[in-house]
């Protein structure tokens, strides 16, 4: 089995906010000016959108607790956009692919028309993203000891609170089975951060990075350093999905559909950020048996990364190199901007800003456009081989268990 | 200035058992009466057979490392002042699906030499108040 209505939807429609970090702005005023940035993009009216797609509803990473001020979850963005009828509407799935891989289905099964598919972040105000029990040494009374129920009762009494000291196991690992060091990782960091370089809307869009930099950064859970991190924003970005028929009459150039794979989930009770693997291997599965392309038809790719070592994942499992390849893969400028295959030409989530996936897809169609741009016109970051500017773009986020990767392409293919 | 203490844990209807074992200072699993799967976290119906019997029995305590990290900054309550300190994911002996996550107490200076793979014991700290968490050491 695999997905059947390649070619039959396309991305016509993006946009997004400006980020900061702790911004002063509401974070549904975010959603909504993003929303509106796709709707306008595509060439339409907000009446047109008859579907939406968001991930998630209430609580989850980027979602603070009070709807509209620091979440918006689609019952409050009914509100925000102001949205008189729907026929179709999703908000489940674990990251926006999810969100964006059922708002395809429901156009490729003729459930509605448009579908506006919007991601917005919130940077916690203290603290860090995925902290279970915080407890930083402030002055003041002592304080008690937190109480760990449940699944938390395993990893709070050991000091596991923050993402990376969850995620840095399984890189550790890799690591230690297949030799790769720091000094590898080092190729995507700067290439990453270069591509950041020429993208405005980046938070390190005036920061250049030097081998030095990246090899001196301090650790946060060893062997993941600063820069190994995505970094938290307040931001939003949206995208909207038409049939390839109604796709042609729109302003912008089409971004099909051409192939599409769905992560998955595997019983066996490894630590769970290796669930990493399972996601990119079954996407893998999944997508190619969507499609007869193969790898080597791939321009270049916009990959997940909350932590720069899920690039080794996606590039292994999606057969672009064998296991425990990767580290090697990356060097000599091969998936920077100009090599044979570059990789998060907008820096991804370590040199942007942590959009949790969506800013993968946005960058992808810009990828498909030819208009990756710094200046306005000037294509930096577009990627182009001997000439030939982009036809197909992999686009992969999600990672643990869920997720969902697509090929866009400029044509129907 | 006091640094919050770490957090204890707190058993629930399905996890009692592996911290009363911890008090007895010994590692104790959850074992599926139809196959014997031994789970690190308790289940309610076996993945591999479906029976929804469990016993729940005392294991060796030893394994391998099969990941880990060095964690050098965190907000985990009561962890500030032991930075740079170790998490471990052990395989144990008895199953290999199964992962039972702890610190390894081994000195810093030691921190360089490990790898993946290598034999661990359980451990038990007493962290006071009858709290009592399984821990690895090298063995």
């Amino acid at each position: 089995m695999a997905f059947n209505a390649a070619n039959e939807v396309a991305i016509v429609g993006i946009g997004r906010t400006k980020m900061s970090r702790r911004g002063e702005r509401a974070i549904g005023a975010l959603a909504v000016e993003a929303s509106l940035n796709a709707i306008a993009d595509a060439g339409i009216t907000l009446r047109d959108i008859d579907g939406l797609s968001t991930y998630p509803e209430s609580t989850g990473p980027g979602v603070g607790p009070t709807p509209g001020v620091s979440a918006s979850g689609l019952q409050w963005m009914v509100q925000g956009l102001g949205i008189e009828q729907i026929n179709w509407w999703s908000n489940g799935g674990g990251n926006i692919s999810t969100a964006i891989g059922t708002a395809a289905m429901a156009i490729a099964t003729g459930m509605c028309n448009y579908v506006l598919v919007w991601r917005s972040m919130y940077q916690p105000r203290s603290g860090a993203f995925g902290s279970g029990t915080r407890g930083s040494s402030g002055g003041g009374a002592p304080r008690e000891a937190p109480k760990a129920g449940g699944g938390n009762a395993y990893q709070a009494p050991y000091g596991m609170g923050d993402a990376p000291t969850h995620f840095a196991a399984a890189y550790m690992r890799y690591m230690k089975m297949y030799g790769a060091r720091r000094e590898h990782m080092a190729a995507y960091a700067l290439s990453s951060r270069a591509n950041a370089n020429k993208n405005p809307y980046s938070m390190f869009y005036d920061q250049p990075m030097t081998f030095d930099d990246y090899m001196n950064c301090r650790m946060i859970a060893d062997p993941l350093c600063l820069f190994d991190c995505d970094m938290p924003v307040d931001g939003a970005a949206a995208i909207v999905l038409t049939s390839a028929d109604r796709a042609k009459d729109g302003p912008k150039p089409p971004a099909y559909i051409t192939a599409l794979g769905s992560g998955g989930f595997n019983w066996k009770n490894r630590p769970p950020e290796e669930w990493q693997n399972d996601t990119a291997r079954n996407l893998s599965r999944t997508l190619w048996a969507s499609t007869y392309m193969t790898a080597k038809d791939i321009d270049g790719c916009e990959l997940y990364d909350g932590f720069s070592p899920d690039i080794y994942w996606w590039l292994e499992e999606m057969n672009f190199c064998g296991r425990g390849e990767a580290f090697e893969y990356i060097q000599n400028g091969r998936i920077a901007l100009g090599g044979e295959l570059p990789i998060n030409t907008f820096g991804g989530q370590v040199s942007e800003g942590r959009l949790h996936g969506i800013a993968h897809w946005y960058e992808g169609v810009k990828q498909i456009r030819h208009e990756a741009d710094d200046k306005p016109g000037d294509g930096a970051r577009n990627i182009v081989h001997n000439g030939r500017p982009a036809e197909n773009i992999l686009v992969c986020t999600g990672m643990l268990g869920h997720g969902v990767g697509v090929i866009l392409s400029d044509e129907p293919r | 200035m006091t640094a919050a203490q770490k957090a204890i844990p707190v058993p629930d209807e399905l996890n009692a058992p592996y911290w009363e074992g911890a008090k007895e200072h010994k590692l104790v699993l959850q074992h599926c009466s139809g196959c014997g799967l031994v789970s690190a976290r308790p289940r309610v119906i076996c993945p591999r057979c479906h029976k929804e019997e469990f016993e729940w029995k005392q294991v060796s305590g030893k394994g391998i490392i099969h990941s880990y990290v060095i964690v050098h900054q965190t907000t985990a309550a009561g962890f500030q002042d032991e930075v740079p300190y170790v998490v471990c994911h052990v395989v144990i002996n008895e199953e290999p699906t199964c992962y039972v996550t702890a610190n390894l107490l081994v000195d810093p200076s030691e921190y360089d030499k490990l790898t993946i793979s290598l034999p661990v014991v359980v451990d038990f700290e007493d962290r006071g108040n009858g709290v009592v968490v399984p821990q690895w050491r090298l063995a």
